[in-house]
């Protein structure tokens, strides 16, 4: 350090400073700099070193600077696993209002809109995380275009982003897979730092993420994008260099080290392509099937039991309930005997009946969850209870109220004394006593009611 | 006649304040052990109108709640603010430093239609609550649709979004800005587009590593501020400070505007000095502080009266609690009266604990310096101080709890076995004078700045001049080596790149994440239950190799531990809970090695002779084993020549742990010992150095046997007086003594600074060594022990049975006399580089 009493030392020396700083930076070493440098660059595959400038980069110059971009073609028919990226057309909107939550979608026109996809410096966010690819698809004159906008340095950020937001704010919408919370983020506050105006502010915004995962989560191993158009599309990746090494291929770059830059701008061509056929596989939900070639079309993938569930919670949601009711019965028939799900469906299934006032089918449901071999857990025990109240109160029956009450007490032995969620066996007690009484003052009434008749006619 | 017993508790309860005071002035029990008394005469506060140009419906407001005008420096400091001039009030506790800030801050809201931004930094988050609560209520007041929010490790993230979109102000600590609002300053930048005040509460807390690294968050913050276009004004407050103005500047990089003249009133105040009696007094060992604390509440704990202790831990305040709620009824007090206050204890009792406070309905609580800092409590009556709390600043911050208008007060401090405690039994008058610690920062410490520069660089880049090659437009970095150590980062830690004129952030990393304000955190070794992995404990880099060595003994809580693996590398220390009837003591080897000498200071013998009865009782002292030293035999010294030296350097400092011994609790008998096997700990720091000549040396007696122990004795004695002097603790300065050092081949002393690089440590050691070595000598004059205690030199199995009074010789002729005259600052020679450069 410098003497306490002087502003500092700008002359102190590069040896001190090695001196004192190298015990630090010992320990900073392992986190990151230049690895596998040894790699000979041969091939312009992706996946693999090359050097120098990506191929086909053409240098843009904007109002505020210049920045490099490659722009693809595709024809509408071009296949993405086993589906055209012009099966866009003639989708329902509709499914992505409704399975979004959000009406802005609901005359979402897939011609319309830019598929936006970026590639980073890491995951943490804040102002150090570069963007630094940006890829933007949108049909156009009976084709289908990708622009990847790329950072040749970090000087060029500023004319990027002014770019981006221009292409942006021309389309009609937005699609996305998880962009909702992490691109537009992160192009928001890149744009915040550098001064350009947000294009996202009131433009519709389809992130595919939470609807897929909706209609479409748990029956892969997770619910990335990968995995989903593998399962849904039926597109296999060569070759594909993962996400997590986009930073190090930039800063390989960067360095002038040899770089797999190439497989960078081919693993984000290759999402913002899925961005426009998963569109496509969940514009047909509702239809459960893709037109296709053939005559009636042909199944849309996917699992059809939760697809229907999750269409039928999406409808009760909305407040479309007597659709809703269809579609969840559907989905339960279509599970059938002994899927994981098939005890939560059911009693949520029996919930939004007895809501709905369809006491008869809400006591049948309810029922079901009493028998077989399952029926000793927390909700066979909601299941009691449930009927419990429906005969106390929609069908004026405390004895039968307490009957099932006393089978609830019975089983609640069984289970964790604090389970949550659950009546206590204190409640179901208290519950049984009052039903006691309730049904011996109706006895009573009865008798009374028998007697005065008796006399009446005697 | 005697009044019963019950008429004698019932006239104690119901004493008034004077009563008692005449009382503990005059009882034997008490007269013997409080051994200085100071009054301080009552003072009429200096009032000021407004400010005229204080938004004059914010001046009715207030009014309208009381405040019909405002104490000089009130009204001072808000007109600096309100005129955009940076400004440092520095005053005490409860001189109303609150409305100096809020007053400017809401004027700027009201006359800016509630587009202003004002951000608030406070040491803690117990504060910055109040705080909120404070400007909350102030802006309902206003009826205005303004928003104060705490931001805090609290703050759930799904609040955190309306806050940095609807906060007017926001009310954070430096952790949270550090980490969480400047590397995310995109999300705020609503905050900085328009910030226009920075208010920083307590500024005397920003010391040592903290300090500095807090100098470095505010300079990023004025970076990013000048980004989105916001040139804020800081206002800022402190305690009474020796030298506020000094502190400011390195701490903002900035002149501000001091304001040190408390213009508020004050009540009559008396203040005690209570020195418990020895108990034993070979040892010197005197009666437990916390126990005459407990006798004490039984005289000044009553239903009619207020009444707060501070202790410095918190299991003291565990057990004075206990102890006091126990008694509370011969107190005529309600058990639930009594209560305890530290942190760890749940927001809500905290509040509830200090509105019982302010209403009245608690009538005794123990704190530690949780209660210390600005929260309100009101102004109580009786303050007792276990022990002195490290600083004068805190002395105060303690002692300021207590006083309501117009009223007298009561402030009780007692002394433990320490030397500072001790020194302070003796000259009460120190703690009433003028403020006298420096307090040590540095901004440019190589280590703190080059961890901050990484994450200011990932906010923004930085950008060189090419004219000079130093930083282009940033001032807040003039004049520190921001510019090569960017470029070392580049090439050696590969976080950033430089492109041309420019160092960008470039890695896949968030840098905040990584650097703690406290310095070193990344190398702290985490102890965990080796059977469940389980955390229990951190031990600091330094103190790793003689705490969680194989086979140590490691404490939490009363619980011993044994620790069965260290993994060095790892930062983990793997141990197994024991039931041990032993400790372990580890010995360490500290090498010091000179890098360079920065300053000297030397005195010459003629000078100030030692006289020749001291010369001849050194010389009997040491007979028997007197071992004269080459080229200078005892008894002909030459009367000529060097003294003594004090230095300031670069130093490197090797630690070696060599073994341990294992000692039985209680008994203290050795029961075995082993060896330890761990890389040494290595630190590049800033030292003070003492030596003394082959010469004074032998005449002081320093030539016996025992004359290491007695060096060294003095030598902690005199890291244990530094923080009369030197804001901090004694655990911040390493020791190392040698009697013959290879470097100046004569008896040196070394008080380093345990941070690597160092925070200013040594250069305030040095420039304050003089007021220290007197220090030190006061404490062993007046030291009631025979041969050493733990009060002075350290007990007599350290320092040997000479120890003392050697030191005593020692203290007693380098306090006195002359100080050292400067000399030529000596070279950086590359003889004395090459000598000791690092491996
Ligand atoms: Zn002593």
């Amino acid at each position: 350090m410098s003497s306490a009493g002087s502003p500092g030392d700008p002359g102190v020396s590069r040896e001190r400073i090695a001196r004192l700083l190298g015990r630090g930076a010992a320990r900073a070493k392992t986190d990151s700099g230049p690895r596998a440098q040894s790699i000979p660059a041969t091939e312009s595959q992706p996946g693999t070193h090359t050097s120098g400038d990506p191929v086909d980069l053409e240098e843009s110059v904007g109002p505020a600077g210049d920045y490099l971009a490659r722009c693809t073609e595709f024809e509408r028919d071009t296949l993405h696993g086993s589906w055209r990226l012009g099966e866009v057309d003639g989708l329902d909107p509709g499914a992505f209002a409704l399975l979004c939550g959000d009406a802005s979608l609901a005359d979402l026109d897939p011609e319309r809109a830019v598929y936006l996809d970026t590639e980073t410096t890491g995951l943490s966010g804040g102002a150090g995380t570069w963007v630094f690819m940006v890829g933007l698809g949108w049909f156009e004159g009976g084709a289908f275009k990708v622009w990847q906008g790329f950072l040749g340095g970090p000087e060029q950020e500023a004319a990027l982003l002014a770019e981006v937001a221009r292409r942006i704010a021309d389309a009609q919408a937005v699609v996305s897979f998880f962009g909702k919370s992490f691109d537009r983020h992160r192009l928001e506050d890149k744009m915040r730092i550098v001064g350009v105006d947000s294009p996202f502010e009131g433009l519709p915004h389809l992130d595919l993420y939470h609807p897929m995962r909706r209609v479409n989560g748990g029956q892969f191993e997770n619910d990335r994008l990968q995995t989903l158009e593998r399962g849904l599309l039926g597109l296999e990746r060569e070759q594909d260099l993962p996400g997590s090494m986009a930073p190090e291929a930039w800063f390989d770059y960067l360095a002038e080290r040899p770089h797999r830059l190439e497989g960078v701008f081919h693993h984000n061509l290759l999402d913002v392509l899925s961005l426009v056929t998963l569109t496509a596989h969940l514009g047909f939900t509702l239809a459960e099937q893709r037109p296709g070639a053939g005559k009636g079309g042909e199944a849309l993938a996917g699992c059809p039991a939760r697809r229907a569930w999750a269409v039928g919670r999406a409808l009760w949601t909305s407040g479309q309930r007597a659709e809703a009711l269809e579609w969840m019965g559907r989905g339960l028939d279509r599970l059938g005997e002994g899927g994981e799900e098939c005890r939560d469906w059911q009693w949520l299934l029996a919930e939004s009946l007895r809501l709905e006032g369809r006491v008869d089918a809400a006591r049948a449901a309810l029922a079901a969850l009493t028998r077989g071999k399952a029926a000793r857990d927390g909700l066979a025990l909601l299941a009691h209870e449930a009927l419990a109240k429906l005969h106390e109160h929609a069908l004026g029956d405390p004895d039968g109220a307490a009957e099932w009450t006393r089978e609830a007490i019975a089983l609640r032995v069984g289970l964790t004394p604090r389970a949550s969620g659950v009546p206590t066996p204190g409640d179901l007690e208290h519950r049984l006593e009052r039903l006691t009484l309730k049904a011996a003052a109706a006895r009573e009434e009865v008798a009374r009611r028998q007697q005065q008749s008796t006399e009446h006619v005697q | 006649m005697h009044p019963s017993p019950a008429a004698q508790r019932q006239s104690r309860l119901n004493r008034e304040l004077p009563d008692l005071i005449a009382h503990l002035r005059s009882d034997p029990h008490w007269r013997a052990r409080l051994v200085h008394w100071h009054g301080v005469e009552p003072r009429v506060g200096k009032s000021a109108p407004f400010p005229a140009r204080l938004n004059p419906y914010l001046q009715e407001v207030l009014r309208s709640q009381g405040l019909d005008s405002l104490y000089a420096h009130q009204a001072r400091a808000i007109e600096a603010a309100l005129d955009g001039r940076d400004v440092l009030i520095s005053t005490p506790t409860a001189s109303g430093k609150t409305l100096c800030y809020t007053a400017p801050v809401l004027h700027s809201l009201l006359e800016s239609n509630g587009s202003a931004r004002a951000l608030f930094l406070f040491p803690t988050k117990a504060l910055s609550q109040d705080q909120t609560v404070g400007l909350t209520a102030l802006v309902e007041a206003l009826d205005q649709p303004w928003h104060a929010f705490t931001y805090d490790g609290d703050t759930p993230p799904s609040v955190r979004r309306s806050l940095r979109d609807r906060g007017h102000m926001i009310l954070t600590n430096p952790h949270m800005l550090h980490q969480g609002i400047l590397p995310n300053h995109a999300k705020w930048s609503e905050l900085f587009r328009d910030l226009k005040y920075v208010v920083v509460d307590e500024v005397h807390t920003l010391t040592g590593v903290f300090g500095s690294s807090v100098a470095n968050v505010l300079r990023r913050l004025l970076r990013i501020a000048r980004h989105y276009g916001a040139e804020p004004t800081f206002i800022a407050s402190s305690a009474t400070l020796k030298n506020p103005g000094a502190h400011a500047r390195r701490l903002f990089g900035r002149e501000l505007e001091v304001i040190d003249e408390d213009a508020s009133p004050s009540g009559a105040r008396t203040f005690g000095v209570l020195n418990p009696p020895i108990v034993n007094p070979v040892a010197g060992l005197r009666a437990n502080a916390l126990e005459e604390a407990r006798d004490l509440a039984r005289e000044v704990c009553a239903p009619n009266r207020q009444v707060i202790f501070f202790c410095g831990r918190r299991t003291a305040v565990e057990v004075l609690t206990r102890y006091l709620k126990e008694g509370a009824s011969r107190m005529g007090l309600d058990p639930d009266q009594v209560r305890g206050y530290r942190g760890g204890y749940l927001p809500d009792m905290r509040r509830e604990i200090e509105s019982g406070l302010k209403d009245g309905k608690v009538k005794v609580v123990v704190s530690t310096n949780a209660l210390e800092l600005g929260i309100d409590i009101g102004a109580l009556d009786v303050a007792v101080l276990v022990g002195y709390p490290g600083s004068q600043a805190s002395f105060w911050q303690r002692a300021g709890r207590v006083g309501r208008r117009g009223k007298p007060s009561l402030v009780i401090q007692i002394a433990r076995s320490e030397p500072v405690d001790q020194f302070l039994v003796h000259h009460p008058d120190w703690l009433f004078a003028a403020p006298k610690e420096e307090l040590a920062i540095d901004p440019d410490n190589l280590v703190i700045l080059s961890e901050q520069l990484k994450c200011a660089a990932f906010e923004l880049p930085f950008h060189e001049d090419p004219e000079t090659g130093a930083l282009k437009e940033e001032p807040e970095y003039h004049g520190a080596p921001a510019a090569p150590i960017l470029d070392y980062l580049c090439e050696e830690s590969h976080f950033l790149h430089r492109r041309g004129a420019t160092w960008y952030w470039m890695a896949d990393a968030y840098p905040a994440q990584d650097v703690s304000l406290n310095g070193g955190e990344a190398d702290n070794v985490l102890v965990l239950d080796m059977d469940t992995g389980d955390a229990i404990g951190e031990v600091d880099r330094e103190s790793s190799i003689t705490q969680v060595h194989e086979g140590a003994i490691y404490q939490v809580q009363g619980v011993t531990w044994r620790i069965e693996r260290f993994d060095h590398t790892n930062r983990r220390a793997y141990a197994r809970k024991v039931d041990s009837d032993y400790f372990t003591d580890a010995e360490t080897n500290t090498e010091v090695r000179v890098l360079r000498l920065e300053a000297h200071s030397q005195r010459e013998r003629d000078e100030h002779p030692v006289p020749a009865e001291v010369v001849a009782a050194g010389a009997a002292g040491t007979s028997g084993s007197v071992q004269a030293l080459p080229g200078s035999p005892a008894g002909e010294a030459p009367s000529n020549g060097e003294d003594y030296s004090v230095w300031r350097g670069e130093v490197h400092v090797t630690t070696l742990a060599t073994q341990y011994k294992k000692v039985r609790f209680y008994s203290r008998e050795n029961v075995g010992a082993g060896e330890i096997h761990l890389p040494p700990e290595e630190l590049t720091t800033e030292a003070f150095v003492l030596t003394l000549s082959e010469s004074t040396a032998a005449d002081l007696g320093l030539a016996g046997g025992d004359r290491g122990a007695a060096w060294r004795g003095m030598g902690n004695l005199l890291r244990r007086v530094a923080p009369l002097y030197v804001r901090c603790s004694p655990s911040d300065l390493g020791i190392s003594t040698q009697v013959r050092s290879p470097h100046f081949q004569r008896p040196t002393l070394y008080l380093y600074d345990r941070v690597q690089g160092g925070v200013g440590l040594g250069e305030l050691v040095f420039r304050e060594h003089r007021s220290l070595l007197l220090a030190a000598r006061q404490v062993l004059v007046r030291c009631d022990c025979a041969q050493g205690c733990p009060a002075c030199v350290g007990p007599l199995a350290e320092v040997g049975p000479l120890g003392k009074e050697t030191a005593a010789r020692l203290l007693e002729h380098l306090a006195t006399g002359p100080g050292p005259h400067e000399c030529e600052a000596p070279e950086e020679t590359s003889a004395m580089v090459g000598e000791t450069e690092a491996p």
